[in-house]
C-alpha cells in the first residue's frame, strides 16, 4: 500500500534541524511545552536516522520516488530506530553506531500521539525521548563534520 | 614419398585411430605394433626367470613373442641380439593348445588332490628336450609320460644333465616359457593353481643349476602375492632377478605411436610417421644421442629417413628414439591429437598426462590395455559426438574413453577375482569415498558376517598371512590389487577408474541442492 | 543462553520443529545485525493476519521459544518480527548478500535466508566476476613469513626473462616489502599504491599515475618487469596515509565507491597504461578485510594459496573455506584456487616427497569438505558441468600443491633483486619451477 509521493522535496537534514530547534524552544520554555516537544523529538530522531541511512546505505532512498525504497516511508521514530539498529552495516555502521541498549527509547512514541491529550506527556517520558534525539543528532553532526553528510 | 603438406582432417585421424587400435581390448597386438619399453628388456634376459605384471601389461604378448622366436625366426619386435646363443623356445604352459604341454583339463585330471605337480612339470620339460634325448620316455600320452616320470626321478635328472651337456657343446639353449597359469585349473580352484605354481618355481630353481636349460614364468601380480612363495628354499635366487612389467607415462605414449605408425596403411598413417620423424628431428636432448647409440647395438636402425617408408604392411616401422622416450617430443605429438587443455582453459590439466593419470589404479599404475582402449573410444566418441571440435580427440571424448576403459578394467578384475562383485555390492549406489575403516567393516559385517571367512570364495584367494587379519587383511589385499589406498588419516580411498564403475560416490562439502540454489 | 555460534543452529532447530506453523509465512529472512542480534523478516502482506497473541497460536509459541532460547541475542517477543514489502524482491535481488540457513548437519532449511550485517566493507562474500580480460594472479597466504613475496618476485623475474610483460603490484600495504626486494634503492619510484588511494579521495589519482612504477627491462626481447610498490621512495606520513586508504570514495557524479572498487579502478588504469600480459598481485596475509578484497574483489583468474603444512595454517584456511561455502561463494571461487606448498623440506628426496604428500592430503581434506561438490553414489554424470570434485592424487586439482622447497639461497632476502640478477636461470627454475610453469600455462605460453 503506497502513498503518493510527497509534494515537497525531501530534505531530512534540514527537517531534522528545524524540528530540533523548535523542540528545544518548547523544552526550554518555562513552563515546558512537553507534549509538542515530545512529538518533535521523535521527528528529530526519524529525520536524523533517515538522513544517515540515505547517505550511507546504498540504495536506501529511491530518488525517483522521493522516498525510501522500502518500507521506511511508513515508519517513524519507533520503527526507524529499530530498523537502523538492524539494517546498518559496513564501515558506516562502525562510525555511526547507536548504543546497544536493549530497549528502543522510542517504543512509547507514536505518530498518532498528535491526537492525544497533553496530560499524557510527563517529564520523564519526554526527557527520555530528548536524550535519544540528542544521540541521533550527535551522530548526524559527526557525519556532517566528516563531510559524509549532506 | 614427399613430406605430406596436405591438411589431414580430424575425421580421417579419428578413423585411423580406430582402425589402428584393437577393438577388442583383450586381443593381442600384431608384431609390428608391439612396443618394448626399455625397462622391460630385462624381462627377456635369460637370467630373469620370473616376470610379474598386472592384467593387460603385456605378459602374454611377450610370452608369445618369445615363442615366435623359435627356429631363429626372429620376431620383428624382439631385439636381434637379445640371446647370447641360439635358443629353442617351447611353451611350458599357455592358453593355446600346444603339443608341448597338457591342456588345463588334462593337467587338472592328472593332478588329483594328493599329487605333486612337480613331476608333471618335469615331464613337460623332458618332452621339450626333443626326441634324440628322450628315447626312453613314453610319449604316447601325457598320462604315460607323467607316470614314468613319477617313478623315475633319477633317470629324469640324468636325461636332463645329458641334454644340458649336449646343448653346451652345440652352443645352443632351451627356454621354456610358462604363461596363463591360472588355466591349470579350469574350475578356478586356487589352491590347485597355487600348488602348481609353487611346484613350477621349485623346478625353475633347480634349473638354475644347469647351463643351457632355462625357464621363464609369467605371473599375474596377485598370483605371485597370494602364493606366498617366500618360504621356498632359495627363492631369493629368482626373486632377485624378477622383473615387474610396469608402464611409465612415456612407455604408454611410445606404445600408442608404435601402434599408430604401424596400423592399417592409409594417409593418416603416413602423417603419423612424418610427425614422429619431425618430432625426433626437433628433439634436442643430447642424452638422446647416447641413448640412440645404445639402441643401435641392440636393435635394427631406427627409421629416421624417408627412404625407409615401406609399402609392405608387415614391415615394422620403428619409432624414432625421441618418440620412444623423450617426454617433450611426446607431448608435442599428443598435442596434435588432443590439444593442450582438458577443458575450456588451462587449469584442468594437459591431455598428455591427464589421460594416463585418470586411468591409474590405486598404486598409480596404468595398463597399456586401458590406455589404448581409452584412446580408441575417445576417437570414436569424438567422431560421433564432437565432430566439429578443434582437435581429433576432444577432451569430453577423452573422458568417455576413460569411462569405457574403466568398465573393461572392472570386468577383468571381476573375472580374476570372482568374489569381488559380492564385496562391492553393499557399497554400490550407497556409499562414498573416502570412507573410514569402521564404516567399511560395518557394511561388510552386516552383509556377510565374519570377514573374510564368511565371504564366499574369498579366503582361499587371500595370501596366507592376510587370512587371519579380519577386515584389515582384506583391506591390505585390496590395496595390493590396486583397488584401494589408505590415506594418512586411515580412511580408504578408491581411484576414479574403479569408483565410478562400482558406483560409489565421492564426498564433498557442496551438496547437489546447494549447487542450484540461487545465491548472491 | 546462547553464544554467537549457537544462534543459527539453534534457530534452525526451532524453525524445523515449527515447520507447519511457519510455512504460510515463508520466505523468511533472519537479519543478524552489527551487534549480533537477530530479528526475523517476513513479507508485509502478513502483518495484519499473523497471530502472535493467542495461546494456541503456533507462531506465538515459536516466538516465545526463540526469545527464551536465544537470549541475549534476541530482544523481547514484541520486537522479534519485522515486516518488509516485497520480501521476495529483496531475496531475488542479486545484490543482496545472503546465505541459506542450515542445520547442524548442513541441511538447508527451505526458504529461510540469513542476511549478515558486518561493520566492515569487504566481507569475503562478494565475488567480483566479470570484466577483466587480463590475467591477474593473486598471491595469498594465511600467515606471513612463508616466502610468498619471494616466490612472487622470483616468478615475476622468470616470466619477464621468458618474454612476458609482467606487472607486479604490492598490495601488502601494511607490511610493504616486495618492491624493495625487487627494485634497487635507486630505482624506487616517487609514489606507490598507498599514495594513489589517498590522492584518489580528492580525485587526484591521475596526477601521480605516471610516477608510481619502475620498469626493469630484461635480457629477453619483449619481456619487461614493471613494479608498482606500496609506497614511493619516500614513504612520507605513511601511517596517516594508511589510515585513509580504505575509505570509500565518491565519484564525480556522487556515486559511492567502496575502497575495493577504487582499487580495481586503479588496477584497470595501470593495466591500460602498461599493457601487461600478466599481473601478479601480492596480497595481505590473514583473514582481515583487506586480504579478503584482494582475493575476491579483483577478478583474479588465479589465486595461489600459500600453505605451510601446519595446524594453524589449515585452521585458518578452513575458516575461510567454510565461510565461502556458507555464503555461496565457493562455487565461483574454487576453480581459481591453487595450493602452493611453501618452504618444503629439501634435505633428502624422501623428506620432500613425504612432506608434499602430507600437504596434499591435508589440502584435500579441507577442499573436499568445503569446496568440492559431493558426487552421489551411482549418480549418472554429465560430462560437461559435471560435479566439481577431484580425487586425492589428481595433480591438476586445486588442492594439489605446487611445491616450493626451502632453499638457503632464497631465504630471508634483503636485496632479492641482486640475488635474482646473480642467480642462474637454472637455480630459479629449480626452486620455483612448478610455480613458473603453472603461470606460463595460465598465460597461454609454452613452458
Amino acid at each position: 500500500m503506497r502513498r503518493p509521493p510527497p509534494k515537497l522535496p525531501t530534505d531530512y537534514l534540514d527537517a531534522m534541524k528545524r524540528h530540533w530547534e523548535d523542540a528545544e524552544l518548547f523544552w526550554n520554555q518555562e513552563p515546558k511545552r512537553l507534549a509538542n516537544a515530545d512529538q518533535l523529538y521523535g521527528l528529530v530522531a526519524e529525520c536524523g536516522l533517515k538522513a544517515l541511512m540515505t547517505k550511507l546505505v546504498h540504495g536506501y532512498f529511491d530518488h525517483n520516488r522521493g522516498r525510501p525504497s522500502y518500507r521506511d516511508d511508513l515508519v517513524h521514530a519507533d520503527g526507524i530506530w529499530e530498523r537502523y539498529m538492524n539494517y546498518s552495516q559496513g564501515g558506516a555502521a562502525a562510525l555511526y553506531a547507536l548504543p546497544t541498549d536493549d530497549i528502543n527509547p522510542f517504543e512509547q512514541w507514536e505518530i498518532d500521539d498528535r491526537y492525544a491529550n497533553r496530560m499524557h506527556f510527563d517529564h520523564t517520558r519526554v526527557k527520555g525521548h530528548r536524550d535519544a534525539a540528542i544521540t541521533v543528532k550527535e551522530l548526524v553532526d559527526k557525519a556532517v563534520r566528516q563531510t559524509d553528510l549532506p | 614419398m614427399t613430406t605430406q603438406q596436405a591438411v589431414l582432417d580430424n575425421d580421417a585421424i579419428r578413423e585411423a585411430i580406430e582402425a589402428c587400435l584393437p577393438a577388442d581390448p583383450s586381443a593381442s597386438l600384431p608384431d609390428q605394433q608391439l612396443f618394448l619399453p626399455w625397462p622391460h628388456r630385462k624381462a627377456l634376459n635369460l637370467d630373469c626367470s620370473l616376470v610379474i605384471g598386472a592384467r593387460g601389461v603385456g605378459k602374454t604378448a611377450w610370452a608369445r613373442a618369445l615363442l615366435a622366436n623359435q627356429d631363429h625366426q626372429r620376431t620383428v619386435a624382439l631385439p636381434s641380439e637379445i640371446f647370447p646363443y641360439p635358443l629353442t623356445v617351447v611353451a611350458g604352459f599357455s592358453d593355446q593348445a600346444q603339443t608341448s604341454h597338457p591342456s588345463g583339463g588334462i593337467f587338472a585330471k592328472l593332478i588329483s588332490a594328493q599329487d605333486d605337480p612337480y613331476s608333471l612339470w618335469l615331464a613337460v620339460l623332458l618332452r621339450a628336450l626333443g626326441s634324440d634325448n628322450t628315447s626312453t620316455l613314453p610319449l604316447e600320452s601325457w598320462v604315460a609320460t607323467f607316470d614314468w616320470v613319477r617313478g623315475h626321478h633319477e633317470e629324469a635328472w640324468a636325461i636332463l644333465r645329458q641334454a644340458d651337456q649336449a646343448l653346451l657343446q652345440e652352443n645352443r639353449g632351451l627356454l621354456l616359457v610358462f604363461d596363463a597359469l591360472d588355466r591349470v585349473s579350469p574350475d578356478g580352484d586356487w589352491l590347485q593353481v597355487s600348488a602348481a605354481i609353487r611346484a613350477l618355481l621349485r623346478l625353475i630353481l633347480e634349473l638354475k643349476g644347469f647351463k643351457r636349460l632355462h625357464g621363464k614364468v609369467f605371473l599375474r601380480t596377485d598370483q605371485y602375492a597370494r602364493g606366498s612363495f617366500t618360504d621356498l628354499p632359495d627363492i631369493a635366487k629368482i626373486r632377485a632377478n624378477r622383473i615387474e612389467l610396469l608402464w611409465s607415462l612415456t612407455d604408454l605414449h611410445g606404445l600408442l605411436w608404435q601402434c599408430l605408425c604401424n596400423g592399417t596403411p592409409c594417409d593418416a598413417r603416413e602423417h603419423f610417421r612424418y610427425w614422429c620423424q619431425d618430432a625426433s628431428a626437433k628433439s634436442q636432448d643430447p642424452a638422446m644421442e647416447l641413448f640412440k647409440n645404445d639402441l643401435l647395438l641392440l636393435n635394427q636402425s631406427p627409421a629416421e629417413d624417408e627412404s625407409s617408408q615401406n609399402i609392405d604392411a608387415n614391415h615394422r616401422w620403428e619409432l624414432p628414439t625421441a618418440v620412444q622416450r623423450d617426454e617433450p617430443s611426446q607431448r608435442a605429438l599428443f598435442e596434435k591429437l588432443a590439444g593442450r587443455r582438458m577443458g575450456r582453459d588451462s587449469r584442468r590439466g594437459v591431455p598428455y598426462t591427464w589421460i594416463v593419470n585418470h586411468l591409474a589404479d590405486a598404486q598409480g599404475q596404468t595398463t597399456p590395455r586401458s590406455f589404448l582402449t581409452a584412446i580408441r573410444k575417445a576417437a570414436e566418441e569424438s567422431r560421433h559426438r564432437y565432430p566439429d571440435a578443434e582437435y581429433p580427440l576432444f577432451y569430453d571424448g577423452l573422458k568417455l574413453g576413460v569411462q569405457a576403459a574403466s568398465s573393461n578394467r572392472i570386468n577383468e578384475l571381476e573375472e580374476d577375482h570372482p568374489w569381488l562383485p559380492a564385496i562391492m555390492k553393499p557399497f554400490s549406489n550407497r556409499a562414498s569415498v573416502p570412507m573410514t575403516v569402521a564404516v567399511f567393516d560395518q557394511e561388510l559385517s552386516e552383509a556377510f558376517g565374519l570377514i573374510p571367512a564368511d565371504v564366499p570364495g574369498l579366503i582361499e584367494r587371500l595370501p596366507k598371512e592376510l587370512r587371519s587379519q579380519g577386515v584389515h587383511g582384506l583391506i591390505t589385499y585390496l590395496c595390493q590389487l590396486g583397488l584401494l589406498t589408505q590415506m594418512k588419516d586411515e580412511r580408504l580411498n578408491m581411484p576414479d577408474i574403479y569408483r565410478i564403475g562400482f558406483k560409489l560416490g565421492r564426498k564433498g562439502g557442496i551438496k547437489p541442492a546447494q549447487r542450484s540454489t540461487p545465491q548472491a | 543462553m546462547k553464544t554467537f555460534d549457537a544462534i543459527l543452529p539453534a534457530l534452525a532447530g526451532i524453525l524445523k520443529s515449527y515447520e507447519a506453523s511457519i510455512k504460510p509465512y515463508l520466505p523468511l529472512i533472519v537479519n543478524r545485525n552489527v551487534y549480533g542480534c537477530i530479528v526475523l523478516l517476513i513479507d508485509a502482506c502478513h502483518e495484519e493476519t499473523i497471530d502472535l497473541v493467542s495461546d494456541d497460536s503456533g507462531m506465538r509459541q515459536l516466538t516465545a521459544k526463540i526469545c527464551v532460547q536465544l537470549k541475549p541475542h534476541v530482544k523481547e517477543p514484541e520486537r522479534l518480527w519485522m515486516f518488509e514489502d516485497n520480501l521476495q524482491l529483496l531475496i531475488d535481488d542479486p545484490r543482496t548478500l545472503k546465505f541459506p540457513l542450515e542445520d547442524n548437519e548442513r541441511r538447508l532449511i527451505p526458504e529461510v535466508y540469513v542476511i549478515d550485517r558486518l561493520a566492515q566493507e569487504a566481507t569475503w562474500e562478494s565475488f567480483s566476476d566479470n570484466t577483466s580480460t587480463g590475467t591477474r594472479v593473486v598471491f595469498y597466504s594465511m600467515k606471513g613469513g612463508v616466502g610468498r613475496s619471494t616466490a612472487l618476485a622470483a616468478c615475476a623475474w622468470a616470466l619477464a626473462e621468458s618474454g612476458q610483460r609482467v606487472l607486479v603490484l604490492d598490495l601488502d600495504l601494511e607490511s610493504p616489502g616486495l618492491s624493495t626486494s625487487l627494485l634497487p634503492a635507486s630505482r624506487q619510484p616517487a609514489y606507490g599504491i598507498t599514495d594513489w588511494l589517498v590522492e584518489d579521495l580528492v580525485n587526484n589519482g591521475d596526477a601521480i599515475l605516471e610516477q608510481m612504477h619502475a620498469s626493469l627491462g630484461t635480457q629477453q626481447r619483449g619481456g619487461e618487469l614493471i613494479v608498482v610498490p606500496s609506497h614511493g621512495d619516500n614513504p612520507g606520513e605513511y601511517v596517516s596515509k594508511l589510515g585513509r586508504v580504505w575509505m570509500p570514495g565518491f565519484t564525480a557524479d556522487g556515486q559511492r565507491q567502496t575502497w575495493s572498487e577504487r582499487l580495481l579502478r586503479m588496477i584497470q588504469q595501470l593495466e591500460e597504461k602498461h599493457q601487461p600480459t600478466i599481473v601478479l598481485i601480492d596480497s595481505r596475509a590473514g583473514i582481515d578485510e583487506v586480504a579478503s578484497a584482494c582475493v575476491t574483489d579483483l577478478d583474479a583468474k588465479l589465486i595461489y594459496l600459500f600453505a605451510l603444512d601446519s595446524l594453524q595454517t589449515w585452521q585458518g584456511y578452513r575458516i575461510l573455506f567454510e565461510h565461502w561455502r556458507l555464503h555461496g561463494v565457493a562455487t565461483k571461487i574454487r576453480e581459481r584456487l591453487r595450493v602452493v606448498g611453501a618452504l618444503l623440506p629439501t634435505w633428502g628426496d624422501q623428506a620432500f616427497m613425504q612432506a608434499t604428500a602430507q600437504l596434499r592430503e591435508n589440502a584435500y581434506l579441507n577442499f573436499s569438505q568445503c569446496l568440492y561438490d559431493e558426487e552421489l553414489a551411482g549418480a549418472v554424470l554429465p560430462l560437461a558441468d559435471g560435479p566439481f570434485n577431484f580425487d586425492l592424487p589428481d595433480v591438476d586439482a586445486p588442492h594439489s600443491p605446487l611445491a616450493i622447497g626451502w632453499n638457503q639461497g632464497f631465504a630471508a632476502i634483503g636485496s632479492l633483486h641482486e640475488r635474482l640478477a646473480a642467480s642462474e636461470a637454472n637455480q630459479i627454475e629449480f626452486v620455483f619451477g612448478p610455480l613458473i610453469d603453472n603461470l606460463l600455462a595460465v598465460c597461454g605460453a609454452e613452458p
